[in-house]
């Protein structure tokens, strides 16, 4: 729909509407939409639940959002927590806070204060995240930079670069202890099968195989297998069961 | 181990290409996700490709990506239709069909000014087929009805179609790719043609 057709949409207190094509879009308070919702702007201050699709060019959650359907947006800033069944297609994605995709992210730009949950894959060109992960299948983005804050997992990760490291502002370790579980933010380490790229840093991490160009195994990890191609280094505190050069 | 496959490392050995970038193309869809085949191996998991077909589209990535970018790359790779459109005239100079299997078509569909891509698509199988002596006229009017009938529910995914011939009966059918089929001895598999591949070349024959 053309932009001169869109109207705005305000909402205030507790409403449910049926969804439609809107310009920008204000929800103060619980908003419940039954059907898809398809904007330029999205503004939430309070709790969304979402039945069906949402898409937008950009949006600002403050609060909490459940959307059914998928999510498709150029930029989104989360301020809390957001929860989608679906898919997630977002070019920019800021979240401080919890996020939580049933579906597989795919994704430009990804900056995480907090925790994300994935069941699919995440995909991104830049991966930044300072907290902790769960991808059920595939991490694949190009630049990885990972703070551990709390117990993190997945299968698989790949990219070109691909820094973990234990996170260690106790600024942000008293902040992300109201997000993860206290319990938690001592347990800050990776586990996972197999971690492949091209310049890879990893602290805190556990894995059966980890295949690179330059492979730098630092403190607390636990590896099976390194495979390099030129370069490997392994500080004394890790434990590498077998390096080969390929 | 199967010969058709090969592991991810030693792909690697060969190309000479990177993790990060068989990564990078896997994001940009230039890679199907069908093609990565995860096996349990005693390091844990390992991923396995198609060896020809693997080998196939990273020799062309690697040829086409000095003057396409990525993103026009995934159009020409993706198997979703587009859409462009060609006369009849046009089809033969490209050499998609050759004369007589325009002909063929004239007969069949009457004389279309334009034909979609999908039509494209149909008449460059069907000459692929006819071309390789495989198959008859006659059971190129079959290798259409079927296309026809039965192509669109792939919606965008990979299949191959499968030209059969038992005691000189014939008969055709479409299977999703990759797909393992075995058939009685009598049987003979006597044309196996990637449909996917045949719109590759399309799509890089028409840009």
């Amino acid at each position: 729909m053309s932009t001169e057709l869109r109207k705005d949409l305000k909402y205030l207190g507790k409403m449910t509407s049926p969804g439609g094509v809107y310009k920008r879009v204000t929800f103060e308070g619980e908003v419940t939409i039954d059907g898809d919702l398809d904007c330029l702007e999205i503004k939430v201050n309070g709790i969304l639940n979402e039945k069906g699709s949402l898409k937008s060019n950009t949006g600002r959650i403050n609060g909490f959002a459940v959307v059914n359907g998928n999510i498709e947006f150029d930029d989104i800033n989360i301020n809390g927590e957001l929860r989608v069944d679906g898919n997630m297609s977002v070019d920019k994605i800021t979240s401080k806070g919890k996020l939580v995709v049933k579906g597989n992210v795919s994704s430009e730009e990804l900056d995480i204060n907090g925790e994300l949950k994935v069941k699919g894959n995440c995909e991104a060109e830049t991966f930044n995240l300072k907290g902790a992960f769960n991808i059920e299948e595939t991490l694949n983005a190009g630049d990885i930079n990972v703070n551990l804050y709390g117990p993190s997992e997945t299968k698989e990760i790949g990219g070109d670069k691909i820094h973990i490291q234990k996170g260690g502002d106790n600024k942000l370790m008293e902040i992300l202890s109201a997000i993860l579980s206290p319990l938690n933010i001592y347990k800050a380490h990776l586990k996972a099968d197999t971690i492949e790229g091209d310049d890879l840093y990893l602290e805190h991490t556990t894995a059966k195989v980890v295949r690179g160009n330059t492979v730098n195994i630092g403190d607390g990890c636990e590896i099976d297998l390194v495979e390099y191609k030129t370069d490997f280094k392994k500080t004394p505190g890790a434990s590498v069961l077998k390096h080969v050069k390929v | 181990m199967d010969e058709n496959l090969i592991s991810k490392r030693e792909l690697l050995e060969i190309t000479g290409i990177s993790y990060g970038a068989l990564y990078r193309w896997k994001r940009k869809n230039l890679i199907p996700e069908e093609w990565f085949i995860r096996k349990s191996t005693f390091t844990g998991q390992e991923t396995f490709f198609p060896r020809d077909k693997i080998l196939d589209r990273i020799a062309k990535i690697q040829e086409m990506k000095e003057d396409l970018s990525l993103d026009d790359l995934a159009v020409i790779f993706s198997p979703s239709l587009t859409a462009k459109s060609l006369s009849k005239d046009e089809m033969v100079k490209r050499s998609i069909v050759n004369k007589s299997t325009m002909d063929f078509l004239v007969r069949l569909y009457g004389n279309i000014e334009l034909f979609p891509f999908e039509k494209i698509l149909y008449a460059r199988i069907l000459d692929k087929a006819l071309q390789s002596g495989d198959i008859s006229l006659e059971e190129g009017k079959l290798l259409l009805e079927t296309l026809e009938e039965h192509y669109k529910k792939y919606e965008d995914k990979d299949c191959e179609l499968v030209f059969l011939r038992k005691m000189g009966i014939s008969t055709c059918f479409l299977v999703s790719s990759p797909c393992e089929y075995y058939f009685e001895t009598g049987a003979h598999i006597v044309s196996e043609i990637s449909i996917a591949s045949c719109i590759e070349e399309l799509k890089i024959n028409l840009s």
